[in-house]
């Protein structure tokens, strides 16, 4: 089967389908390995980047969870770019909560995670500083109370409204932006605090 | 000077700037390039599980719990707005709830019999009504219309119409005497009788008349083969019966009045 010439999805690009959603979608019902494939590609490093950043020990294990959740209910699904995302959202975060009851444990910092150091890409020098800036980003966001570490997440990677943030969190939208407010002003004094040069 | 500025919080139409990676001004500047980092941490590829991408090449995922997909839009505005409710609020709603769902089950009489007399007497002392009312006046209704089909009692009369009464009286009586039918008894005027009710005049097929004066809250909905009012004046027909119905017994109406 050929792919459609859709718009590969650039690493900086959060709703990198778009149009193209619609045909994707129902090939992907019909279990089109292309399909399936292509929204794992867009969506798996978002939902990735926000269960390591929660926390998670295996966030890649994590997110193959969730999108076998996802493609298994995908015959059900009725909606757009936005609701499938938050769809994936919702999922994800129900998986996080099972795994925090599970080991009931903090985030982990940089020094225990050998993964972000065992990555390479051809300069060791970059790989480091990376996972260095990576490393203050996981510190600072586990300083975060819980709530206001899942509302700035769910708003900054996986790139959701205040609306959807309230849906996936079952939240109302006045407590998503009030905690959204706090969680960027604690960030805010964290930083300046402890003068971590960005 | 820096714990001042720690101090100030920052507001919705700030928090979104920062958290859409526009301009700000370069207070907020770190907390906006840390928001650009922390969006970063999703860009990283990361490779499948073994299961998954074995599933993604055949696209079966048969043996697998599927995720419900998200709620409806009312169910979802319901959630959110139960979301927004505090305690007490959503206590009241669901009391308010079990009590409607309660009445409407007492008023349809479809609890089992102990439980339907207990939550009757229940409801009864909350509520100003009860199912029974409606109930009682439907047997009392009954009662009239099968116990004394067209029979006239004008000794039980005690109406504020009593001179209607007695024109009917008179009415029954020259019908007697002068050995009318039924199809010539006069038929109702409710204009000549002021206070007589709501009549509006529409037949209805076999509608028993109302057999006692000033029970004006009848339709009068004459029509064929309906049995015409015994008692002239009485509200319940209003002249559709039939055309027989106005003949002479009318006139006998209009002098039995005019007497009184």
């Amino acid at each position: 089967m050929i792919a459609p010439s859709v718009r590969r999805c650039g690493e900086e690009d959060t709703l990198s389908v778009g149009e193209e959603f619609g045909p994707i979608i129902d090939a992907a019902r019909c279990g089109a390995s292309w399909a399936l494939e292509r929204l794992y590609t867009d969506l798996a490093p978002v939902v990735t980047g926000y269960a390591r950043l929660q926390g998670s020990d295996e966030p890649d294990d994590l997110a193959s969870d969730v999108f076998l959740g996802v493609f298994a209910g995908l015959a059900a699904f009725e909606g757009d770019e936005r609701q499938f995302r938050s769809w994936v959202f919702t999922i994800a975060h129900r998986r996080l909560v099972d795994e925090r009851r599970r080991r009931a444990r903090r985030p982990v910092t940089v020094t225990d995670r050998i993964d972000l150091l065992d990555r390479r890409h051809g300069d060791a020098e970059e790989d480091a500083l990376a996972a260095l800036g990576r490393g203050r980003v996981d510190e600072l966001c586990a300083q975060l109370s819980a709530d206001q570490r899942e509302v700035l997440l769910l708003r900054v990677v996986a790139d959701l409204t205040v609306d959807q943030v309230a849906e996936v969190l079952g939240k109302s939208v006045g407590a998503v932006k009030a905690l959204q407010r706090r969680g960027l002003t604690a960030l805010r004094k964290k930083i300046l605090l402890e003068g971590v040069p960005l | 000077m820096n714990e001042m500025r720690t101090q100030r919080q920052i507001d919705d139409a700030t928090a979104e700037a920062v958290l859409r990676g526009d301009v700000v001004v370069p207070e907020f500047r770190p907390v906006a390039e840390f928001v650009q980092e922390v969006k970063a941490a999703g860009t990283v590829r990361v490779a499948p599980s073994r299961e998954l991408a074995q599933r993604m090449a055949t696209g079966d995922f048969s043996g697998i719990e599927p995720v419900a997909p998200p709620d409806s839009v009312g169910r979802q505005t319901r959630r959110r707005w139960m979301a927004g409710m505090g305690a007490r609020a959503r206590f009241a709603t669901g009391m308010a709830v079990v009590l409607t769902a309660c009445t409407g089950v007492t008023m349809a009489g479809a609890w089992p019999d102990g439980a339907q007399r207990t939550v009757d007497s229940i409801i009864k002392t909350v509520l100003p009504f009860t199912a029974d009312e409606q109930d009682e006046s439907d047997e009392i209704a009954d009662d009239v219309d099968t116990e004394s089909p067209g029979v006239l009692e004008p000794a039980a009369d005690p109406e504020p119409y009593s001179g209607i009464g007695r024109a009917e009286q008179s009415g029954e009586s020259g019908r007697s005497a002068s050995g009318t039918s039924e199809d010539e008894l006069p038929a109702s005027r409710p204009s000549d009788h002021p206070g007589r009710g709501d009549s509006d005049g529409k037949g209805s097929p076999g509608q028993k008349p109302s057999e006692h004066p000033g029970q004006g809250n009848s339709n009068g909905k004459g029509s064929p083969g309906q049995k015409p009012s015994e008692h002239p004046g009485q509200g319940n027909s209003s002249g559709q019966s039939s055309s027989a119905d106005q003949t002479g017994g009318k006139s006998e109406s209009r002098s039995a009045v005019r007497r009184r």
